[in-house]
């Protein structure tokens, strides 16, 4: 059952900037696409 | 099935906000479904009640077309935690982080019993999901005192007696995957301890 912990980094700017867009999102198709293509622009997993 | 346990100790990078662990889980055992269905964890702190739930991380693909890649042992199903920084709670520990992005932001030196949910689509309302009976994860998260880059930040436990002993295990409604504040009771229950940011 062993398994690696992997460290979680975040990109503040590109989180920020993923805030940003989200307050101005209209529609919840529009704030699930931010999600969709900031997530791994925020986001490292290694 | 598995006990897995997430040790923050040392040195972190200033922009390592978190972990995430692979979990490896014999659903296949429990239940006959495809390996793309959306999976919801539900988790609950013994010492502390805290509840939560939140999407599994896909293996391969994103969130809105999982794929959980198995064999006929396991499954592997990423679970991530966020440390629970006064700054990192009030940005991750809301609903959008929560469906959207598969973050945990939970008290550490705890103990935390988690079941597992089937369905489809990204909701957190397990209203429309299943549980899947048998998993029983459970997922112990410490801290070393030499953890030294956001310790100032740590939220403290504390403990308050009183009368009405009624701790009971709690289901979130709704879709934010978070109880209300009275269903929680996480400031008026007997022995549990009292989270605060």
């Amino acid at each position: 059952m062993g398994t690696k912990a992997k460290d979680v980094t975040v990109n503040n700017d590109m989180q920020k900037e993923y805030e940003d867009k989200l307050a101005k999102a209209t529609t919840d198709e529009e704030k699930n696409n931010l999600s969709k293509e900031y997530y791994t622009k925020i986001f490292t997993i290694k | 099935m598995g006990v897995y346990n997430i040790h923050y100790t040392g040195s972190m990078p200033p922009l390592v906000i978190g972990k995430t662990i692979t979990l490896r889980e014999n659903v296949n055992s429990l239940v006959e479904i495809p390996n793309t269905k959306n999976l919801n964890f539900l988790v609950r702190g013994r010492k502390t009640n805290f509840t939560r739930v939140f999407q599994a991380t896909p293996t391969v693909g994103d969130f809105d077309s999982p794929q959980f890649v198995n064999n006929k042992r396991y499954w592997t199903i990423n679970l991530t935690h966020i440390y629970p920084t006064s700054s990192s709670i009030s940005a991750y520990d809301n609903q959008n982080y929560r469906q959207n992005f598969g973050f945990l932001v939970a008290p550490v030196m705890e103990t935390y019993d988690i079941d597992l949910y089937y369905g489809d689509g990204k909701s957190l309302d397990l209203s429309s999901f299943t549980k899947i009976e048998g998993v029983n994860i459970v997922l112990n998260i410490t801290v070393d005192k030499d953890y030294n880059n956001i310790e100032s930040e740590n939220p403290v436990t504390s403990y308050k007696e009183y009368s009405d002993n009624d701790v009971v295990d709690i289901t979130p409604t709704g879709s934010s995957g978070e109880p209300t504040s009275s269903q929680e009771e996480l400031n008026a229950q007997y022995g549990t301890q009292i989270w605060e940011v």
